[in-house]
């Protein structure tokens, strides 16, 4: 069974829901004999990977939707063999290069030398060139970043890049100038309750515009989520009512409760224990800059004003660490012991200007 | 992957000739970056960088050229101006008397040995093909030389001095610091400094006519001040609005905009009053929104700092306050840290120096 | 042991059942023949007393009764008796924890010959003597077959492994090879594996992994460190056989005695050294140190000392050293001064500081009693771990952080929760890989996945 959110993803630029004129613009891109590299940039759930089809289609006709999975092999220079999952067609190679962590480099290196030394004779000959699809590449480390400013002009003319990031900031300002950036900003909560109606008249249920609207809110404008829990919302209760429960994801719960422990008991067995729940996060994927956000946006809600400031501004010193290297439980846990220690201080003096 | 890998040699006969011809068509159509195609041709055409220019022509008039560092931000030409200078002396040879190494080639020391090395030791004869008279030595550009790890800019220093009379070395870089004393001591210096807003404004304008683009002043305005004297950027900017509305479309504002991700001034301004209001929520909620817009943080920054730095509301002391943060957010924001609690922490600051003001 | 060793001679096998006592003055009789004339030779100096310090009997040896039992039936069983296919013995454990001993004594008690690899001492070019190390390795089990001529042709043979030549560490694929031949060759072979400090040279992890292990049905039996009562009791036997020297060798005092058995921190074979510098005529009393590390398991007031210069060179072993630095002892005097000497607790954990780091983050929790002082810590080791992260190819900078993470926990430590817990490994972070099938699903959206399908495909974070 496919989801939703595959069945009524768009397929085409000029299907696309929102960001019409950018879709136009892209179309004409795809148009002419230029086509440059692509750094497609945006929030998570704004239709990044939606609009990359949709220019791969552009480009190559229906044979881009033809995909395969097929798991490559790499050897390091360290004689390491890394696996790592790829989506294929003909015409495009779709990877992930933050999945074999510290090797990202070689990886992406060796792909784009294999991809650009087999030029593309295809016999309808759309392209000259073929298209690599790196996702997630503000994952990337800066040594990969390095490695791939000089691949991007050596190899130009026998593949493209098309690039996906949540966000620029991250990357070298190299590897932006060198793509043509295509901002996804995250859809209105407007767009996203007719999308999810349209989805719904689609699939012949009737959903009321109250709970469109509840559903656009909770989901913190990212469509992907929407109709995720849009399609929960059904499997749960149909018909559907106006107020009927909407499912929030369960590691939001999770951290919130974290956050409960925190500020109920300040000492070093609540220490211990949300060690135990931080790691079970990390164990189960959840990235560490998402358990930081969250954990830091419940934590503050119960300080004043000087005390929030404080909090943010330690918050952003170790949010910052947690960047690098694979130990995240150890500035996530300094943080959680300053709060402790902020907020116990806090509430003593409170207490203590109350008598 | 294997057979997308392969199908490149699929091709049958008959795939073959129609994709030759398609080639050649596409081979047609297919552009010169305009950073390559409008590059200076001589070094009279240099604009700004006065000092190194005279040297160069003293130079091209018959003079010895000494080993050259250049520095200075991206995009002030110093690429252009010693390829034109190479160009200039060396006439045809021009191909056989320059090494050009680029900071993202395998730069390790073990390049530094061997290809430097040999190069350095071909001769250079002091006659032309021709019989003209040239410069009897070669060229060696290190492009990027900051990134040239310490080691092979170590092995470097005894390369330059033997070879010094056959060959001369240009280091390009964007920090100087970044080269070690030893070379910088066996190099002459010179400093590029960004380019007038003016001259990029004439340029671009140049480069509209011979590509028959439709911009209008205001617009070509804007990208000279975002490109921040980078001849480079506000070329590319350029080009790349021309290839994102396609051939004879008028380049507007908002596709300048787009293209060079500079944010909207309202979010900067929306930015500065949350912020004023004091308010917590309001500045979570407006962050919030704001990275769900997807505008480059980095250059946001920039833009609040210009607000900052202007404003007439702050202190000096304040304002320094201010910038100090700004500075730590920028870097970590640089590094990888998260927008949202950067942003906030930057707000925070500047709530903090609203709230004591009153 | 002793009463043990009588048990283990009730089994039955071909050893007299002799009392313990008896047993070690039969040992020393044994030799006294031999030892008789080298009594005459007064002139000899170099009277070999490590020999005669070796155990020949079951009962000599340092070794736990039951571990012995298990060698020995394992022996027995997969040698003695007429074997059908090959059998492979691998003996684990710290060094000096008797582990060759034993098969020494236990073979030559149930008459089976060893045939021991020994590396050949290569000076061939490099490149070409690791084939040549690999064949002649590949040959030794190859003659394995061949009983020596002047050999009794029905003994039993054993192959003992436990130089390990170095072309294994480099290529681990090739022991598979040589588990192979054994296998096919249906030879009896011992190995060796003494736990190593150092990751690289760690043969037992990386020649036997668990796969390995099962495939080639290798019994592993693991020696711990030998009990401080059983080197007391060796060296009360190594006194005795001292005694009849008494010419050239001192006995010692029952003081120096139990700092050696201190010192030696379970290690008979540097007991056994330590012992016979102390009681050689002519060296003066060795300088006892006064030794905080043991006082753990012993009661406070009772004052251990330790052999000053003879310890081991592992003495701070790195859970050892780890115990240091999380429960640290401040001094007596006002000021409370850390009194260790930091530079040698830093130089054990050189060779790993991001493991090391990571031991003493899972750790130190548990040590500390105060909000204030873990949050500091923890600040603390957050710095450290950043400068591991960042310059984790510098050496010194490495060392920074390892200063920075021991003297901030030692320091910060000022409420010390002073009460034994046990040390844990690092939690492994191994993120679950994604699954193929919802391959376009980002983690965080798995959650819905569970929902819409109604399974629980992947994991539910349960908040309480």
């Amino acid at each position: 069974m496919s989801l939703w959110v595959d069945k009524y993803r768009p397929k085409d630029l000029s299907k696309l829901d929102y960001h019409k004129d950018q879709a136009e613009n892209l179309k004409k891109l795809t148009q002419r004999g230029d086509f440059p590299h692509l750094l497609v940039y945006g929030p998570s759930g704004a239709g990044k990977k939606t609009r990359i089809m949709c220019i791969l289609k552009d480009l190559y006709g229906p044979g881009v939707e033809r995909l395969r999975m097929e798991q490559l092999n790499f050897t390091t220079p360290s004689k390491k063999k890394l696996e790592i999952m790829t989506v294929s067609s003909n015409y495009h190679i779709e990877i992930n290069p933050s999945d074999v962590g510290i090797y990202d480099r070689v990886v992406v290196m060796d792909l784009i030398k294999n991809v650009a030394q087999t030029q593309q004779l295809d016999v309808n000959g759309q392209r000259e060139f073929k298209v690599i699809v790196l996702t997630d590449v503000d994952d990337l480390s800066k040594d990969a970043q390095h490695a791939l400013r000089r691949t991007m002009e050596k190899y130009i003319a026998n593949c493209r890049l098309i690039l996906s990031a949540n966000s620029t900031s991250r990357l070298t300002p190299a590897i932006r100038s060198r793509c043509l950036g295509i901002r996804v900003s995250a859809p209105t909560i407007t767009e996203i309750v007719t999308i999810l109606q349209g989805v719904c008249k689609r699939e012949g249920l009737n959903l009321p515009t109250e709970l469109a609207q509840r559903i656009a809110e909770k989901s913190n404008r990212n469509l992907r989520r929407a109709i995720l829990m849009c399609e929960a919302c059904k499997v749960e209760q149909y018909p559907f009512s106006a107020n009927q429960n909407i499912a929030e994801p369960d590691w939001l719960l999770f951290i919130r409760a974290i956050a409960r422990k925190i500020s109920q008991e300040q000492s070093i067995n609540t220490l211990a224990s949300v060690r135990g729940d931080l790691y079970e996060l990390i164990i189960h994927g959840i990235p560490n800059t998402i358990i930081f956000q969250t954990l830091v946006s419940e934590l503050v809600k119960n300080c004043d004003i000087t005390l929030k400031a404080t909090i943010i501004s330690q918050a952003a010193l170790f949010e910052h660490r947690l960047q690098h290297g694979n130990k995240a439980i150890f500035h996530l846990e300094a943080f959680v012991a300053k709060y402790m220690y902020l907020y116990k201080k806090f509430l003593e003096d409170t207490i203590g200007d109350a008598f | 992957m294997d057979s997308f890998l392969k199908s490149g040699k699929l091709g049958t006969s008959i795939g073959d000739k129609t994709s030759q011809l398609n080639n050649e068509g596409v081979k047609k159509k297919k552009s010169v970056p305009w950073v390559e195609k409008y590059r200076p041709r001589t070094v009279s055409d240099i604009v700004e960088q006065t000092e190194a220019v005279h040297v160069l022509e003293q130079c091209i008039a018959g003079a010895d050229l000494p080993n050259l560092l250049f520095y200075g931000p991206p995009g002030t030409g110093k690429t252009s101006t010693i390829l034109a200078a190479a160009r200039q002396l060396f006439g045809d040879m021009y191909r056989d008397r320059i090494l050009e190494l680029n900071a993202s080639d395998e730069r390790g020391i073990q390049v530094i040995r061997d290809k430097v090395k040999t190069f350095a030791q071909l001769t250079a004869s002091a006659v032309r093909h021709d019989g003209k008279s040239c410069p009897p030595f070669k060229v060696i550009i290190l492009d990027e030389a900051d990134s040239l790890t310490n080691a092979a800019q170590a092995a470097l220093r005894r390369t330059m001095e033997k070879e010094s009379k056959t060959t001369r070395f240009c280091l390009i870089c964007n920090y100087v610091s970044r080269i070690i004393e030893p070379l910088t001591s066996r190099c002459t210096k010179f400093q590029f400094k960004p380019l007038d807003e003016s001259k990029i404004l004439e340029r671009l304008k140049l480069i509209c006519q011979e590509e028959k683009l439709q911009v209008n002043d205001e617009v070509l305005n804007v990208l000279v001040k975002t490109s921040g004297g980078d001849m480079r950027r506000a070329t590319t900017c350029l080009q790349s609005c021309s290839v994102l509305k396609g051939k004879d479309a008028t380049v507007s504002m908002h596709d300048v905009y787009e293209i060079t991700g500079v944010v909207p001034d309202q979010w900067v301004t929306d930015y500065i009053s949350v912020c004023k209001e004091n308010i917590y929520s309001k500045l979570e909620e407006f962050i919030e929104s704001f990275i769900l817009e997807a505008y480059t943080a980095a250059q946001f920054l920039k833009q609040v700092n210009e607000v900052i730095v202007n404003t007439d509301e702050f202190t000096d002391k304040r304002k320094a306050v201010i910038g100090e943060k700004l500075g730590t957010v920028s870097y970590r924001l640089q590094d990888g840290g998260s927008e949202y609690i950067q942003l906030l922490d930057l707000g925070c600051a500047i709530m903090i120096e609203y709230s004591k003001k009153t | 042991m002793q009463r043990g060793s009588n048990k283990w001679i009730s089994f039955g096998i071909d050893l007299k059942a002799s009392k313990p006592k008896e047993s070690v003055s039969n040992g020393v009789n044994g030799k006294d023949q031999q030892s008789a004339r080298k009594v005459k030779n007064k002139t000899r100096p170099n009277l070999n007393l490590i020999d005669k310090l070796k155990p020949v009997h079951v009962d000599d040896l340092s070794v736990h009764v039951k571990k012995v039992k298990e060698v020995s039936t394992w022996l027995e069983q997969n040698v003695c008796c007429d074997q059908t296919g090959s059998a492979i013995l691998l003996l684990t454990g710290p060094t000096g924890a008797g582990k060759t001993a034993t098969i020494n004594v236990l073979c030559k008690s149930l008459n089976i010959s060893i045939r021991e690899w020994i590396n050949p001492i290569d000076q061939e070019i490099e490149g070409v003597y690791t084939q040549a190390q690999y064949s002649r390795f590949i040959e030794f089990f190859s003659l394995g077959k061949y009983v020596s001529l002047c050999q009794d042709s029905m003994s039993k043979q054993v192959l003992l492994i436990e130089d390990f030549p170095n072309f294994l560490i480099h290529n681990p694929e090739q022991f598979v090879d040589v588990l192979e031949k054994c296998t096919e060759r249906n030879l009896s072979v011992i190995f060796i594996c003494t736990d190593a400090s150092n990751s690289k040279i760690d043969f037992l992890q990386t020649l036997f992994p668990q796969e390995v292990k099962e495939k080639y049905f290798i019994t592993n039996i693991n020696f711990n460190p030998v009990s401080a009562t059983l080197i007391k009791s060796a060296l009360k036997r190594a006194q005795q056989v001292i005694r009849t020297f008494s010419e050239e060798y001192k006995s010692l005092s029952a003081d120096v005695i139990d700092a050696i058995v201190v010192s030696a921190m379970g290690d008979i074979r540097s007991a056994v050294n330590q012992f016979m510098f102390a009681c050689l005529r002519g060296v003066g009393n060795i300088p006892l140190e006064l030794n905080e590390t043991t006082s753990k398991k012993r009661k406070r007031n009772e004052k251990s000392s330790a052999v000053k210069f003879m310890q081991r060179d592992e003495i701070l072993g790195f859970f050892h050293a780890l115990g240091r630095v999380l429960n640290p002892k401040h001094g007596d005097n006002a000021l409370k001064k850390l009194e260790y000497d930091f530079d040698s607790l830093i130089d054990q954990f050189a060779t790993q500081p991001s493991n090391f780091n990571a031991f003493l983050q899972e750790n130190y929790l548990k040590y500390f009693g105060d909000l204030n002082d873990v949050r500091k810590a923890a600040e603390i080791m957050s710095t450290a771990q950043s400068f591991l992260a960042n310059w984790s190819e510098r050496h010194e900078i490495m060392l920074y952080a390892l200063w920075i993470a021991v003297l901030g926990l030692m320091i910060y430590n000022e409420h010390k929760v002073s009460k034994w817990t046990q040390i844990k490994g690092p939690t492994k972070l191994k993120q679950l890989s994604n699954s193929t099938e919802v391959c376009d699903l980002k983690r965080t959206d798995y959650f819905y996945y569970n929902l819409i399908t109604g399974t629980n495909k992947f994991h539910t974070f349960k908040p309480y």
